[in-house]
C-alpha cells in the first residue's frame, strides 16, 4: 500500500489559481462563454447560501481537500477587490473543485455531445470552431460540450448535424462510473 | 462465542473513542500501520454517525439496515467528489450537502473548509485493504491521520 502524502500546489500557484477564479467571479455573467473556471452557485433551500461548483482543468494540480480554500479565498479576494459590490463569500456554504474527468464520472453534466470523425475525416479547426459556437468550453484536453438538460443537448447535436455532418456527431448520456 | 448488541449512532462513537486509544498506542509503540488503519475507521464511524443522526436517528436507535441503504442510495445521488476507498470523502461532502437542506443551516464555511481538508487527509492515507497487506507506513504518515481524525472527532460536523 503505497503512502500518498497530501502536499499543497507551490505557493505562487496557488495564487495564479485564486486571482484566476477571483477575475472570473467579478467578470460579467457571459463575459467568458467559452473559457474556464465554470462556477455554479447552487442554492440551498431553505437557507440563502449556495453550494458553489467550480469545474476547472487546473484543479488536476490541486489535492481535492485544497480545493475548497482556494475557492473561499477567491471569494474573499473578489469581495476585497470590489468593495463597491454586495459581498458574496457569506453566502458560500460548500465549496467544491471538480477536474473534467471527475465533473464526467459523476455525470454532474448529464449530457454530452461529440464528435465521432476518425482523424483526416473532417478539419479539426472547424469542428472545434462549430463546438465553441455552441457554448463549448475550451480546456487542454480539447473542446467540452456539456449539458444539464436533455433538450439543451439535443438542440445543440441537431444543429451540429445539419452544420458540420462529416463530424459524425453524437449524443450521449453520462453516467456515475463509481456506483 | 462474541456477542454484539445492536448498532447504535452512540456506539460507533463509542466504538470510535476505543479504537482511537488502541490506535494512538500503536502509533507510540511504533506500529504505523495498525495504527492509520484503526484511524481511517475512527473517522468512518464518526462521520457515519453525524449523518445517520442529521437523518433523525436518535443516538440510541438501531441503526437498522434498511435505513443505512436507504441513506446510502441517496448520498449516491447527490455527492460530487472523487471516489476514495470506502469513500470517507463522498460521506463528508454527503453530509455538507444535507445539513442546509434539513435543518434549514449549513455549517460555518470554516468548518466546511477544515472537514474537506482532514477527510481528505485521511482518505489519502488509508483504506480498508490494508488489512490484507503488510505496512511499511512512515510514522509522518500516520501522524498526519491521527491529527486529522481527532479533528473530525473533536471538532468536525457534528449533530
Amino acid at each position: 500500500m503505497p503512502v500518498i502524502r497530501s502536499a499543497p500546489p507551490p505557493a505562487h500557484a496557488r495564487d495564479e489559481l485564486v486571482r484566476r477564479l477571483a477575475d472570473e467571479l467579478a467578470a460579467a455573467p457571459g463575459a467568458n462563454p467559452n473559457g474556464e473556471p465554470l462556477i455554479f452557485e447552487n442554492p440551498l433551500p431553505p437557507t440563502d447560501r449556495l453550494f458553489v461548483v467550480v469545474v476547472w482543468s487546473a484543479w488536476e494540480q490541486v489535492l481535492w481537500g485544497e480545493r475548497p480554500r482556494v475557492i473561499a479565498d477567491a471569494y474573499r479576494e473578489c469581495d476585497a477587490t470590489h468593495p463597491d459590490q454586495p459581498p458574496r463569500t457569506p453566502s458560500l456554504a460548500i465549496p467544491t473543485g471538480l477536474t473534467w474527468s471527475e465533473a464526467d464520472s459523476n455525470a454532474y453534466f448529464k449530457f454530452a455531445v461529440e464528435p465521432a470523425a476518425r482523424a483526416g475525416e473532417v478539419n479539426p479547426d472547424e469542428v472545434r470552431r462549430a463546438m465553441l459556437d455552441e457554448g463549448g468550453y475550451a480546456t487542454p484536453s480539447g473542446v467540452k460540450l456539456r449539458f444539464m438538460l436533455r433538450h439543451e443537448a439535443e438542440v445543440a447535436y441537431n444543429r451540429l448535424r445539419e452544420k458540420l455532418p462529416a463530424a459524425y456527431w453524437g449524443l450521449s448520456e453520462l453516467v456515475r462510473s463509481r456506483d | 462465542m462474541l456477542l454484539l448488541g445492536a448498532e447504535t449512532t452512540n456506539g460507533y462513537t463509542a466504538a470510535a473513542a476505543e479504537r482511537f486509544a488502541e490506535g494512538s498506542h500503536l502509533l507510540a509503540s511504533g506500529n504505523h500501520g495498525g495504527a492509520i488503519y484503526l484511524f481511517g475507521y475512527v473517522a468512518e464511524l464518526v462521520v457515519k454517525a453525524a449523518t445517520y443522526r442529521l437523518f433523525g436517528l436518535g443516538p440510541s436507535a438501531k441503526v437498522e439496515a434498511g435505513f443505512r441503504r436507504s441513506v446510502e442510495w441517496m448520498m449516491g445521488r447527490d455527492a460530487l467528489k472523487p471516489r476514495g476507498p470506502h469513500d470517507i470523502l463522498r460521506w463528508a461532502e454527503w453530509l455538507l450537502l444535507s445539513k442546509p437542506a434539513l435543518t434549514g443551516a449549513a455549517y460555518p464555511l470554516g468548518l466546511t473548509i477544515d472537514f474537506m481538508f482532514h477527510a481528505h487527509v485521511i482518505d489519502a492515507n488509508w483504506s480498508p485493504e490494508m488489512r490484507y497487506h503488510r505496512l511499511a507506513v512512515e510514522f509522518d504518515a500516520a501522524l498526519a491521520v491521527q491529527t486529522s481524525t481527532r479533528w473530525v472527532m473533536t471538532l468536525g460536523p457534528a449533530f
